[in-house]
């Protein structure tokens, strides 16, 4: 049922996944900035220092201890609720449906 | 001809009950993760030879269920997704070294992979790429159990299949 090909694709690719982590990994640095953007057009930049909810027309971002995330958002899959907190530079939360974009620089 | 459109619609029904259930809970940690199980249904018909069957059981099991429990923005990314994946299972299906596992893997992982790459050509931010070997792992893993479960099925039911699409 199962033949050879299939196990070293199979190991390949989770090889190359391991790889392109530890690569990108070895490059986080912390954040200063919250950036914003929406529908491709930046939105804001806030202090990464400074509590803060940020409302959007389809989101709510929030600041709070060094940290951001999405608190909601009317999507229907939430994907942008269930992420983990950002707060080193380059670490993303995004929400498809809405376009919208949180990104620490 | 009547035989052949009751078993793609038993197909395209089959799968979107898959698509429901998993719909109903997340089966991990990570947002944006899924099993696939639908695409059995898709992976048994183009594995064992029923090209245009697989692409049209494909196309409307992504339309109903998107049209029924999402929104339509992600028509684009499920629709690129599994055309490229279906893509590379067509031309995969016949190499002696792969089963309908094999198959599974590099469907999901290529699913996952240009859904990524859609995001990032959509948002022209390439900082999405930290998802990337997330979604290859989840997808190879996924891929292989949806593989293994079409595998086993096609040793059930594959005779009675077959014959339909003949």
């Amino acid at each position: 049922m199962i033949k050879k090909g299939d196990i070293i694709v199979f190991a390949v690719i989770i090889l190359s996944a391991v790889l392109i982590a530890v690569g990108l990994f070895s490059f986080r640095k912390n954040g200063s900035e919250l950036v914003i953007t929406v529908n491709n057009e930046e939105y804001g930049r806030y202090p990464l220092s400074e509590d803060r909810v940020i409302p959007l027309e389809h989101n709510t971002a929030v600041i709070k201890d060094g940290f951001a995330y999405m608190e909601s958002a009317d999507c229907p899959d939430k994907v942008c609720v269930n992420s983990p907190k950002i707060s080193k530079r380059n670490e993303t939360v995004i929400c498809l449906p809405n376009k919208v974009l949180l990104k620490v620089e | 001809m009547t035989k052949k459109i009751s078993l793609y619609a038993l197909f395209t029904a089959v799968a979107m009950i898959f698509s429901f259930i998993e719909s109903l809970y997340s089966f991990s940690l990570i947002p944006g993760i899924k099993l696939g199980l639908a695409n059995s249904a898709v992976l048994l018909l183009l594995y064992y030879g029923d090209i245009k069957g697989g692409i049209l059981v494909n196309i409307s099991r992504i339309l109903l269920t998107t049209l029924l429990f999402s929104n339509p923005f992600s028509l684009l990314y499920s629709l690129s997704g599994a055309a490229v994946s279906m893509l590379f299972v067509i031309f995969l299906r016949k190499s002696r070294f792969l089963s309908v596992v094999g198959c599974s893997v590099i469907s999901a992982a290529v699913h996952n992979l240009t859904q990524i790459t859609v995001a990032v050509l959509c948002f022209s931010t390439k900082e999405i790429f930290f998802y990337l070997p997330v979604l290859m792992v989840s997808g190879a893993v996924t891929g292989f159990a949806v593989g293994v479960f079409s595998a086993f099925f096609e040793k059930k039911c594959g005779k009675t299949i077959k014959n339909m699409i003949q």
